[in-house]
């Protein structure tokens, strides 16, 4: 390759084994922006590599290069392979910061929209189907109990035994030091009962079955069985949602009784083996704290946590898009966006209760 | 003319059941072979033992003069592009990454012109601005399309297609059926397709193996086969 008088001269072979390294002395060369031909008298054989590299010559040099002693069939090839300066234009126009902000909010507040949509959706056939399994599989409620509840048992048992453990450790230090051993037992049942417990257990659930239910809902997505539901006349809503809306709601208050209790019964052993109490003053100094309305609070705020976790595991189920990628994407979403809704939940009753 | 590949007393099997039998072949350099047959006779095993994708039995198959079950033929690979029945991009990655894939991981050539390459070729199967777009987005015809630029990516001297034209409009077939030919006139590609076509089979085939039940019946050109006395090929042809 050589530049003379605003002419290129190449020769040879123009192919993807070649051009990496004429590529490079065009770089370097002072003379590449003022290119007026390109003459190709002494090439012999050109690939797309090659004509890829032509057209890298026409679109940097400030002129408007002309090929020259070009063979018949070189030109075929270049013909066939180059692609025009102009087609390539077809980038996406910048965008500046307001039009991005307005752009967010839009998308953000259609999202809300198709959200609240959906969660209508939802308690509509879940109430509409309560009493009727017409339009749900036979035994999908069993099924969907046993995956949301049965199953999470045994892990959430164990960490809300530890939950208790550790908080009863770490209070009963500070109680030791005023003498208050015996209040042990009210600082661990309030926990349990009105904020570690539901939380917990909520929180271990979103992360079990809400991302279980994002990635089935989306599969089915991708793979056309949801189009296919529908195109038989079948609502997936009723179909798909509602048995799991209706387990989650049964199972969350059980699954959150257990955790309370097992996290309780590690606070007694606690009190029992480290404060050296009774376990009836442990447990008879619970009975007179702990309130009705304590219990209630708990368990309703488990059922609320058991609607959103299933509301956001399906709504971001039925919003993948792409492959494997966005499969993933939704799933990770889906989970980062129940705990957060589980844990503002939370917060929000805990005001409302204080007022 | 010489044979870039050539099949000697081939044998396919899965399990017992034998897919292929007696395959002796010899596919010319530069030229378009259509590998014809019904359904379930053993056109993409043929193409798969090619490539090494599924086992051989018995026999043997030379590609540019070396054993496909040799530690050398994977040297080879380069020289070769295969578009499978339902393009198999991968999907995480967008059309343009699934194209620059060969390109990157074989070449050396800088980012500028694998870039230029790819739009080439995404403009050679009429797919010019879905580069960004991952193949979930786009319809069967379009995702062929794509993995036919990924097939070409490297200018390979020798290409396998399996079903290229199968669910495509006729218009997209024919200009699918137009590049094929420009690929082997200007690039003096050989091609190898396996097809149900006879349309496409008409206007690009210069050489045509017939299969059936796992066996050769017939290799041959376009106006021989039409005028083959064999039953078998006289019922292709007469629904068709």
């Amino acid at each position: 390759m050589k530049i003379i008088n605003n002419t290129i001269y190449l020769s040879g072979k123009l192919t993807k084994e070649t051009v990496s390294s004429i590529y490079d002395r065009y770089r370097q060369s002072s003379e590449k922006n003022a290119i007026d031909n390109i003459d190709l008298k002494e090439v012999t054989k050109i690939d797309s590599a090659g004509v890829a590299f032509l057209d890298i010559i026409k679109n940097e040099s400030k002129l408007t290069p002309e090929l020259q002693n070009a063979s018949p069939e070189i030109k075929e090839t270049i013909n066939t392979f180059s692609i025009q300066k102009a087609e390539k234009s077809s980038k996406k126009e910048r965008t500046n910061f307001f039009e991005n902000l307005g752009e967010k909010f839009f998308s953000s507040s259609n999202n809300f929209i198709s959200g609240l949509y959906l969660t209508a959706d939802i308690f509509y056939w879940s109430l509409h189907d309560l009493f009727t399994s017409k339009y749900r599989r036979k035994g999908s409620i069993i099924q969907q109990s046993v995956l949301i509840g049965v199953n999470a048992v045994g892990i959430i048992g164990l960490l809300s035994f530890i939950l208790g453990l550790i908080l009863a450790l770490q209070s009963s230090a500070q109680l030791r030091q005023i003498g208050a051993n015996i209040y042990i037992a009210d600082l661990v049942g309030i926990s349990m009962v009105r904020e570690m417990g539901p939380m917990m257990t909520a929180i271990i659930v979103a992360g079990r079955s809400g991302s279980a239910f994002t990635s089935e809902i989306a599969t089915m997505k991708i793979s056309e069985e949801l189009d296919a539901l529908r195109t038989m006349s079948i609502n997936p809503i009723r179909f798909l949602v509602v048995p799991k809306f209706l387990a989650m709601t049964i199972c969350m208050p059980l699954l959150v009784t257990m955790a309370t209790f097992l996290g309780i019964f590690a606070g007694m052993l606690v009190a029992v083996y480290y404060l050296k109490l009774s376990a009836v003053a442990y447990v008879n100094e619970m009975f007179n704290f702990l309130t009705l309305k304590d219990q209630i609070i708990g368990l309703s705020k488990s059922v609320f946590f058991a609607w959103v976790i299933v509301i956001i595991g399906i709504y971001f189920g039925f919003k993948v898009t792409g492959g494997a990628e966005g499969f993933g994407k939704v799933t990770t979403k889906s989970v980062v966006a129940s705990v957060f809704a589980v844990i503002v939940l939370d917060a929000l009753f805990s005001l409302f209760y204080m007022i | 003319m010489e044979s870039i590949i050539e099949i000697n007393d081939l044998e396919v099997k899965y399990g017992d059941f034998t897919v292929l039998e007696d395959i002796n072949l010899n596919i010319p350099e530069g030229q378009i072979t259509a590998i014809l047959g019904g359904s379930g006779c053993g056109k993409t095993t043929l193409l798969k033992s090619l490539l090494r994708l599924q086992p051989i039995a018995q026999g043997s198959i030379r590609i540019f003069q070396t054993a496909v079950d040799s530690p050398e033929f994977r040297s080879q690979l380069t020289k070769i592009g295969m578009v499978f029945q339902n393009g198999a991009l991968l999907n995480s990655l967008s059309v343009a990454d699934n194209i620059s894939i060969p390109l990157k991981q074989h070449t050396a050539l800088p980012d500028k012109i694998i870039n230029q390459i790819i739009d080439a070729k995404l403009k050679l199967v009429n797919l010019e601005d879905t580069g960004s777009l991952l193949p979930s987005e786009l319809s069967g015809g379009m995702k062929k399309r794509a993995a036919v630029a990924r097939a070409i990516a490297l200018d390979p001297e020798l290409l396998f297609c399996d079903e290229p034209s199968a669910g495509l409009d006729p218009i997209t077939s024919a200009s699918l059926d137009n590049l094929l030919v420009k690929l082997k006139q200007q690039l003096e590609m050989t091609i190898v397709i396996v097809t149900h076509e006879l349309a496409s089979v008409r206007r690009i085939a210069d050489n045509i193996v017939f299969l059936h039940d796992g066996r050769i019946l017939f290799q041959g050109s376009y106006e021989q086969i039409q005028h083959s006395n064999i039953d078998e090929i006289k019922q292709f042809f007469s629904s068709n």
